[in-house]
């Protein structure tokens, strides 16, 4: 379990995130979801370990995040950033298997060649693999980089390795079209029914309240309401949090709540 | 209607495999053909000059140098010339031109930037003006030390030099992990004018002797050199490239960003500064030894991407074999273009870096258009 608590974080006199808690247990996916500067990007980067907040701990197992080396934390856990830039040019199978070249010395062997195209497959960009990154559109290389990040901890690999692991996704989805946005999202779905604890930053309500097990909702650095999308979902917190009037109803096919903008 | 779909998979799945396996059959090609061009230059190297050497000539020498019963005659002449003046200095370019290739590889890697390079951004004329200024003081010539030890301290001079400028323009064009091409660029400008202030200031206060050597040197040149020489700079040329070669995976993952390498699993701060200090390792030597030799370190690794695309773990090795071709062909140049005398090297190589560099701006300006 990556668990955060009384996470304090200030940045030029501005309280970025104040007193938050949060738990990923493994094989759940966690949605946060919370207006521009709520603080969601940060409070990704210090469940990441990349920045160290002014108060509170992180712990995965129980250990402090400080104590891992950044090559055991690569095992155990994948973060997506936004906006990535890679300003060389490299063809699509060497991006994703830089996500394993920590890990591994010789990391275009066969097997995470194979590894490399799992993942690629399971965010349907496999027919890009010889194409060079730089030419790919923003959809196109923002479902490469999700499948870099698969394959760091290799969470469609054999039992074993897809032991404890964790997913960090930032707006995993903000440029893609609708039909990958549903791929994507079931693929991180599936990940999870095999183990795999999701983070993952979003910003469509209704998508969140269909693939996650449990929204938090952001705003201004603190957590306003967390729970599963059918508790706590309702047109007073949504008001609240984004300053919109929704209605709220049962979505027609599936058993969560629907979202409807007024 | 979906059974078609399925077979158009498979035959795209099929020409995927195949194109990549082309890949991976022309990468050996490639480097096999890059270092049979590097062995054609050092041959040239060894044979061409004001005396003409035969290749068997050069042959039965070096077989005798090796130890080898010779049953031939050896001109003496051609003994010393191969092995006197020839030898050490094809060792010198080759030394020379792959460190100062592999260097601006690395840099390239480190800046996220492909216009990184040790002359533009003032690694080099910061090595320069430390060499210089141990030269104008006399500093390299303590009667205290031993002689070997005397040869030792311009290229650590000039590394020092390297170090502080390389830290500078690091500290100055990156803020959170990103760096600004355009600050690096004119921090690059700003350390080589408070440099090239610094060695007028240094030769205009130089007799006459000293000018004349100074000038020569500045402009890069790789004549004089001597057995001494190479061998106190080859150990630190050789080993630090070494690391540089096994540092390809971290340059790799540092090219998505700082916080991305961390992601990956590398420790990023460890790898920067690694990376900072062998780069002004191997350029101090160079540079120590040299002069400044500008655009090898931007023209070899853009050439190298062009046929291997970036990934690193190609491109630095490929850069030293390229860098060291390139710059023993253009000392050949340089020793025949306006024989008898003998051209700066570093003159060549901005005559032919320069446009290569306005080319490569274009070719940016045209990429942002789009």
């Amino acid at each position: 379990m990556l668990v955060a608590e009384k996470i304090c974080l200030g940045r030029n006199g501005n309280q970025i995130l104040d007193d938050i808690t949060i738990s990923v247990p493994y094989a759940k996916v966690i949605a946060v979801v919370g207006p521009n500067g709520a603080g969601k990007s940060s409070l990704l980067s210090i469940l990441s370990g990349a920045i160290s907040p002014d108060l509170g701990t992180i712990r995965i197992d129980g250990i402090e995040i400080q104590n891992w080396t950044p090559a055991n934390l690569s095992i155990r856990r994948a973060v997506l950033s936004q906006n990535i830039q890679l300003d060389f040019s490299f063809n699509c199978l060497d991006v994703v298997l830089l996500g394993r070249s920590a890990q591994n010395i010789n990391a275009s062997s066969n097997a995470e060649i194979k590894i490399a195209e799992v993942a690629l497959e399971k965010t349907d960009a496999l027919h890009l693999i010889n194409r060079n990154y730089s030419s790919l559109s923003g959809g196109e290389s923002q479902r490469v980089q999700l499948a870099r990040v698969l394959a760091q901890i290799n969470c469609f690999g054999n039992e074993i390795d897809r032991l404890n692991k964790f997913l960090l996704l930032d707006e995993p989805i903000s440029s893609l079209d609708l039909k990958h946005q549903q791929k994507l999202l079931s693929t991180v779905r599936s990940a999870a029914k095999r183990g795999v604890g999701v983070f993952v930053i979003l910003h469509d309500l209704n998508l969140a309240c269909m693939f996650a097990d449990e929204i938090y909702f952001l705003k201004k650095g603190a957590v306003i309401k967390k729970g599963t999308p059918a508790q706590v979902v309702c047109p007073a917190l949504v008001k609240d949090v984004f300053e919109v009037d929704v209605c709220v109803k049962p979505h027609p096919i599936r058993d969560c709540p629907h979202i409807t903008l007024l | 209607m979906e059974k078609n779909i399925g077979r158009d998979d498979v035959i795209k799945q099929r020409r995927l495999r195949l194109s990549k396996d082309l890949i991976y059959f022309l990468r050996p090609c490639l480097i096999g053909f890059l270092i049979l061009i590097m062995l054609g230059a050092v041959c040239g190297s060894l044979v061409f000059g004001s005396v003409k050497i035969p290749i068997s000539q050069m042959f039965i020498v070096f077989g005798k140098a090796l130890g080898f019963e010779i049953l031939s005659d050896i001109v003496r002449r051609d003994e010393v010339i191969l092995l006197g003046i020839r030898l050490p200095r094809t060792i010198l370019c080759v030394l020379v031109g792959g460190g100062l290739a592999i260097s601006g590889a690395a840099l390239q890697g480190l800046f996220r930037n492909p216009l990184a390079d040790p002359s533009l951004i003032g690694v080099s004329s910061g090595a320069a003006l430390a060499a210089v200024s141990i030269i104008v003081l006399g500093v390299n010539d303590l009667a205290f030390l031993p002689n070997q030890l005397n040869h030792l301290i311009l290229p650590l001079g000039a590394f020092t030099g390297g170090l502080v400028a390389t830290l500078c323009v690091y500290i100055i064009a990156s803020y959170q992990g990103k760096t600004s091409i355009s600050t690096m660029l004119l921090t690059g400008i700003a350390i080589n004018a408070l440099a090239s202030a610094g060695l007028g200031f240094l030769i205009f206060s130089s007799d006459d002797q000293q000018l004349r050597d100074l000038n020569f040197w500045l402009l890069g040149s790789l004549a004089g050199v001597t057995w001494y020489k190479v061998l106190a700079i080859a150990p630190i040329v050789i080993v630090a490239s070494t690391f540089l070669v096994f540092l390809g995976r971290h340059l790799n993952a540092l090219l998505l960003g700082e916080r991305e390498a961390f992601y990956i699993g590398f420790y990023v701060e460890k790898t920067k500064i690694v990376i900072i200090v062998l780069v002004a390792l191997i350029t101090g030597a160079c540079v120590a030894l040299t002069g400044i030799i500008g655009f090898i370190g931007l023209v070899v690794p853009h050439l190298i991407r062009l046929i291997f695309g970036s990934n690193n773990k190609f491109v630095l090795p490929c850069s030293v074999i390229l860098g060291a071709g390139l710059l023993t062909t253009a000392d050949i140049i340089s020793r025949h273009i306006v024989w008898p005398a003998e051209l700066p090297i570093g003159i060549l190589t901005s005559c032919v870096g320069g446009p290569f560099f306005l080319w490569l701006i274009m070719r940016q300006k045209r990429y942002q258009v789009k």
